[in-house]
């Protein structure tokens, strides 16, 4: 497990002992190459292990010959039952009645292998020659057996530690549809795709990231399905990455995405394992990993964030209609603020006089400009909501209606807002929380300011010219390459087939072909070669 | 995977807004004043010019089908011959584009934004176009994609609801001893289809060439066919003696429309702030055609392209500005589009002939 680094902080150098080897790395200080005896392969371990309190290097004899052997795990990270049951029983006491029992006598030449075919009763034991790929085995929970004699050391697998068990979406919740979620195992994780799909030719491929960490990151697609490009580009960019640590898969999407100027999700987070596996299903990559619940889903587009898995659930006509509800939603939450100021600053006779006159009568005691006056609200929205998130689920829900009734009524009596404002931001917000997900509801929520200084300042013309330049940038924007706005920019016919509207199973033959798949079809039948030869 | 093409969807979209720009709002009124109530029928002979004058174009480009039209200019007339052909080109592109500008400009300043300066409309335009001209082709095929549905909804409603308020006696009667003036109003009426040209900067990055032929004329169908309605329209809702003082009766229409039970009082700005779009849309493709235009005239190699993008900020305010009263812009409106007749029926047809001797000398050797 080598971390290599260049560069060190020159003021601290000055401050230290160069005598004092202490505040040496331990990779600087050992040869990484085994020796076959057990003492000095033990003295590596314990130039990293020694000074760490969870570390346990147990020495003890093998056999009758009593051969020196060791075992050095990390306590806390690997089952204690299987260590000693499987492992310690065996190597201590099982072994010597078998030697007894087959009256071969266990020496130095054969004792390594003796205890790899015979004694250690777990089902996945490694081997290996190098320091390093062994310490990173031990730091993930793997138990090292280190056998006089042998200049390699067996690794035995007996993790295991406490973890989260399976429970409910938290973020993506459904009314209809599976009810399990993502945790924090990547091993569970796995498991929990391969559950739903078992198609063998799905690929699970496993990667380190993270020169400290070394964090497992697993990146999922089905082989004949997915555009080989597209794994390219998803290894390439994933071998980019080159930090200290990888804690979450927010910090990999950073690192992975197109462009981080933009506000918008470019990639697909899912903590549900049903619409992360039908997306590798459709010919998408799923990256995991270890230690977060989510999962990262490319390639992405704008109508993707629009979709819930109900969707499929449900009838074609309900998934229809919510869906474009949800549309509707996304244009109001980022447009509705921007509209209103335009149009009560600039074109007050856009809007019918009776409620034209309704909204000035409000607003005569008003002191602000529409412009402050809305600006004022969505920001204590935001502040509501931030602090909703934050606190617990209980009080949460409290600041949520303190927030809503208390605070828009008393801003209305203190003067401050008019009662149409209080709706139209409640509105507003409402809108945002109905986009299934929740990165893209925070980019949209976030171009609605630059959009009401536009309408502020130039009207209703601003607001059509932020709407074009919102466009300009997201047919712009890239997800892995593939266009953002499709199926609409550029226009596919058949990709239109799920994407406002929600058609009937049996008319959806098709994988998204704007994501270029191998295998077009869905369905039995190849409708695609039907299409060429017809 | 990156796939800078444009689909066959994106050469029609771009023919629609090519030609579909702010003409749309002054149509009616133009070619009432010049052939009365037989104004469509000027409308539906201009379009055929404008087929006929499309055909010698599509020829042109398919002998060079992976070069746009000044390249092709160039290279077909020489070094100095080229730019001398290239050089009325330029100048109708560039001045159409700070005209229209200023034209919806002027529309926006009188039924949406009253008090905002003139100014501030046109620059404000012109930086997101040259926007979206950096972002360059793919982007703007894309984002044309997204505003036609818009344009194309927004028109086909102004229709449908003015259908309410025809009086269809008043486009009669037909052909009664006009038809002089109709035929004299061919030329102005094909005026309006100017820009056609403009798929020829385009039409080289086309995914299929033979469906994207196809598209081109079926786009040159639908500026057609709706300038042809509208007018016939504002004929038959406002008569002619009115619509020759009306000078944006396309937004007078929607003015007029009576909209009952509805949350929208004034239909005319709700039209206004869908037509930004579509009026943003032909400024953008004159823009990045200028753009083409003024790199290859001064040979400005392609990582200089930027600042031909930045001196169209200066530029197209500059002259969709210098003429004070609006009035005098419309008079030099008119006045440019001569421009186009020669463009159309000597440029192309001259270059044509020329690249297709050219090309069978090439044989020959």
């Amino acid at each position: 497990m080598r971390i290599l680094k260049r560069n060190t902080n020159p003021k601290n150098l000055e401050k230290i002992n160069q005598n004092d080897s202490s505040h040496l790395k331990s990779e600087e200080k050992v040869d990484i190459r085994l020796s076959d005896t057990v003492a000095e392969n033990l003295e590596k371990f314990k130039a990293f292990l020694e000074e760490s309190s969870d570390s346990v290097l147990r020495e003890f004899k093998l056999g009758s010959q009593g051969l020196p052997c060791a075992l050095v795990y990390i306590d806390g990270l690997v089952n204690a039952s299987v260590v000693s049951e499987n492992i310690m029983k065996a190597l201590m006491y099982e072994i010597t009645m078998l030697e007894q029992a087959s009256g071969k006598i266990i020496n130095l030449d054969n004792a390594y292998d003796y205890v790899k075919e015979h004694a250690v009763s777990v089902g996945e034991i490694t081997e290996t020659s190098t320091l390093d790929k062994c310490m990173l085995k031990v730091m993930s929970g793997e138990v090292a057996l280190i056998v006089e004699g042998s200049d390699k050391i067996l690794i035995v697998n007996a993790r295991g530690w406490a973890a989260r068990g399976i429970s409910k979406p938290d973020t993506e919740g459904t009314i209809r549809g599976p009810k399990d979620a993502f945790t924090e195992g990547l091993r569970v994780n796995t498991a929990l795709l391969r559950r739903k799909c078992k198609d063998p030719n799905m690929v699970i491929k496993t990667l380190q990231l993270g020169r400290r960490s070394k964090t497992d990151v697993s990146y999922i697609y089905i082989k004949g399905i997915t555009n080989p490009e597209l794994i390219k580009e998803v290894e390439k960019r994933l071998a980019q990455i080159d930090v200290d640590e990888i804690i979450e898969t927010g910090q990999i999407e950073q690192w992975i995405q197109d462009s981080y100027l933009s506000p918008f999700p470019q990639v697909q987070i899912s903590e549900r394992p049903d619409v992360t596996i039908s997306n590798i299903i459709e010919g998408r990559v799923a990256i995991l990993v270890d230690n977060s619940p989510f999962s990262i889903i490319v390639p992405t587009g704008l109508y993707q964030l629009m979709q819930s898995p109900e969707d499929y659930y449900d009838k074609w006509i309900i998934g229809s209609f919510l869906r474009t509800i949800r549309w509707a939603a996304s244009l109001l939450a980022a447009f509705i603020p921007s509209l209103y100021i335009a149009v009560i600053t600039y074109n007050p006779g856009f809007i019918p006089t009776p409620l034209a006159l309704a909204i000035a009568a409000n607003r005569t005691n008003i002191p602000f400009p529409a412009f402050i006056e809305v600006l004022l609200m969505e920001l204590t929205i935001e502040l509501l909501r931030e602090s909703g998130a934050r606190l617990p689920n209980a009080i949460g829900q409290t600041i949520g209606i303190v927030g809503g009734i208390v605070i828009g009524d008393a801003a209305v009596r203190a003067g401050i807002t008019s009662p149409s404002m209080v709706l139209l931001v409640s509105i507003t917000a409402i809108a945002s929380f109905v986009i299934p997900t929740y990165s893209a509801a925070i980019g949209l929520r976030l171009i609605r300011f630059p959009l009401m200084i536009l309408a502020a300042t130039l009207g209703l013309y601003g607001v059509a010219l932020g709407f074009i330049a919102v466009n300009i940038h997201l047919v712009n924007l890239k997800s892995f390459g593939f266009d953002y706005m499709t199926p609409q920019a550029p226009f596919i016919t058949l990709d239109t087939k799920d994407w406002i509207l929600r058609l009937p199973q049996h008319l959806l033959r098709s994988r998204p072909i704007s994501i270029h798949p191998i295998d077009i079809d869905r369905m039995g039948q190849d409708s695609y070669k039907e299409r060429k030869n017809a | 995977m990156k796939n800078e093409k444009l689909t066959s969807a994106q050469i029609f979209v771009i023919t629609v807004f090519s030609i579909l720009g702010v003409d749309v709002l002054v149509v009616p009124h133009d070619m009432a004043s010049l052939v009365e109530q037989d104004a469509w029928i000027s409308l539906i002979l201009g379009g055929l010019l404008l087929f006929i004058g499309a055909i010698p174009l599509i020829y042109l480009l398919n002998i060079y089908p992976d070069k746009d039209l000044p390249q092709i200019v160039l290279l077909v007339a020489g070094k100095w011959m080229g730019r001398i052909l290239l050089l009325p080109i330029i100048l109708f592109v560039i001045i159409y584009a700070g005209m229209s500008t200023r034209i919806f400009a002027q529309a926006l300043k009188l039924f949406l934004v009253d008090k905002t300066p003139l100014w501030v409309i046109v620059i404000s335009m012109v930086i997101v176009a040259a926007y979206i001209v950096y972002k360059d082709v793919y982007t703007m095929g894309a984002v044309l994609d997204i505003i036609f549905p818009i344009s194309i909804i927004s028109l086909l409603i102004l229709i449908l609801l003015s259908l309410q308020n025809i009086e269809p006696d008043r486009i009669r009667p037909i052909l009664f001893r006009n038809t002089k003036d109709v035929i004299k109003a061919v030329i102005p009426g094909f005026y309006h289809f100017a820009g056609f040209g403009i798929i020829s900067y385009f039409i080289c990055y086309a995914s299929d060439r033979k469906s994207a032929n196809k598209s081109f004329l079926l786009g040159l169908l639908v500026p057609v066919s709706f300038y042809v309605v509208i007018t016939m329209i504002c004929i038959m809702v406002f008569g002619v003696p009115p619509l020759k003082i009306i000078v944006y009766p396309t937004l007078n229409l929607s003015k007029s429309i009576e909209f009952e039970a509805a949350i929208l009082d004034r239909l005319e700005s709700f039209m206004a702030v869908f037509w930004i779009s579509m009026v943003f849309a032909s400024l953008a493709l004159f823009y990045y055609v200028s753009v083409r235009n003024l790199s290859e005239f001064f040979s400005i190699p392609n990582r200089y392209r930027v600042y031909v993008i930045y001196a169209h900020i200066l530029i197209l305010p500059i002259i969709s500005l210098f003429l004070p009263s609006s009035v005098e812009v419309f008079e030099f409106h008119d006045r440019v589009k001569y421009l186009e007749v020669l463009i159309a029926f000597a440029i192309f047809p001259i270059v044509t002939v020329w690249a297709a001797i050219k090309k069978k000398r090439g044989m020959q050797e």
